[in-house]
């Protein structure tokens, strides 16, 4: 069942001619084709949005089709115009593009400056069974199954090992595009919010609150293995780097670098207790540095 | 190609004489003009002439706005043009390279 003329314009039946023009307008400023080249869908909507404003702009075929004598289907005047946008996409568009602007064609260029000397006959032969992916810091320190689509439509699937190393390169035995031959994945590993990593050992920064610093606790750590429980003890500083062993990859170490992190706001109750502390102790945190000199 | 008359021809009651000659003189529509003094339109240029009339008549684009209006779709037309040379240079690369590029624009 298709939609009535008065919902493709979104008004209600009893809308005056006004309304419609409006709602019309409103519409077709947002759906002209021409006006969205790479929306798949602009043409048929605003094929609808022409026919329903025709039918409803036309008192006798609006009066015709409130009544039931007529549907939805008028003869759109729109349907016999061309696309400005199936020229303009096509080869005589150049006739037209930049026309009004001051865009610079070599604009286009600069994008490939960056490449140097490596011109088009640099270019390698097609290497079919080559293929390159991208994982996830997490699949390649834990390993994982992936099945995989690459841009050439070839499906693969790849077994990831633990601990796979950026760049690595895996042989996959009998997947190449030629029946039993092989194909070849190099594999990069996508950077994590919060673990780096250094053979395999794990290193992440943890901040940790004034408080904790002060009195010490006991904390959730997140680790490649999921969540482990660590004590931060009494006075740590910031830089202090506990071990948690055997939680990196491979039976490696996770390593947990502390970061004092202040309060955002220094309150008054803050400020004055340490005020009250500092008059009977002190403490010289760059003694060392002195020393060296 | 066609000749101003067979375009007022064309678009019928949408246009007269005189604001085609306006549209022209504003740049809005580029046919070409030959040394027997007459103006030659192709496809692309009626095509072009119907959106104006569009623009300007359905959607009510006053004159200083059409000039941004088609300045915006010049642009953006030609960037699409080089979107495309682009994209079809980028196929025409190993599939390595292009799975590269690939993962490079979804991170």
């Amino acid at each position: 069942m298709a939609k009535s003329p008065y919902e493709i314009l979104g008004i209600p039946k009893g809308a005056s001619d006004v309304e419609i023009k409006a709602a019309y307008r409103k519409l077709a400023k947002k759906h002209h084709p021409d006006l969205n080249p790479g929306s798949k869908d602009a043409d048929a909507r605003f094929k609808e949005i022409n026919a329903a404003n025709d039918l409803l702009s036309d008192k006798d075929k609006r009066a015709a089709f409130d009544r039931g004598e007529i549907d939805v289907e008028g003869q759109p005047r729109y349907q016999q115009q061309n696309n400005y946008r199936d020229f303009a996409d096509g080869p005589q568009g150049n006739r037209y593009h930049f026309g009004g602007g001051d865009f610079d064609m070599s604009d286009f260029e600069s994008l490939f400056a960056g490449l140097g000397g490596r011109g088009k006959g640099a270019a390698r032969p097609p290497a079919d069974s080559h293929y390159s992916i991208e994982v996830d810091f997490l699949e390649a320190a834990r390993g994982a199954k992936k099945r995989i689509t690459m841009p050439d439509g070839k499906v693969l699937d790849i077994s990831i090992p633990e601990g796979i190393e950026e760049g690595q390169q895996l042989r996959l035995k009998g997947q190449g595009k030629q029946p039993s031959s092989d194909a070849y994945v190099q594999v990069h590993i996508r950077q994590h919010p919060f673990y780096t990593r250094k053979g395999n050992d794990i290193t992440t920064e943890l901040p940790i609150a004034l408080q904790e610093s002060v009195l010490g606790t006991k904390i959730q750590v997140p680790t490649i293995h999921g969540p482990v429980g660590m004590t931060i003890p009494k006075g740590a500083s910031s830089g202090l780097t506990l071990r948690l062993k055997g939680k990196g990859m491979k039976g490696g170490d996770h390593y947990v670098k502390l970061k004092l992190v202040m309060p955002r706001e220094i309150d008054a109750e803050l400020e004055q207790s340490i005020a009250k502390w500092a008059e009977t102790h002190t403490y010289d945190p760059r003694e060392t540095m002195e020393k060296a000199k | 190609m066609k000749t101003l008359e067979d375009v007022l021809d064309i678009m019928g009651a949408r246009i007269d004489h005189s604001t085609l000659k306006d549209y022209i003189a504003r740049e809005w529509v580029r046919p070409a003009y030959d040394q027997t003094q007459l103006w030659h339109f192709e496809e692309i240029d009626i095509a072009r002439l119907q959106l104006v009339c569009h623009l300007a008549q359905d959607i009510q684009v006053n004159d200083e706005g059409m000039d941004i209006v088609l300045s915006l779709l010049d642009q953006l037309y030609g960037l699409r043009a080089q979107m495309k040379n682009l994209s079809e240079a980028i196929t025409q690369q190993p599939s390595e390279i292009q799975e590269r590029i690939l993962a490079y624009i979804r991170t």
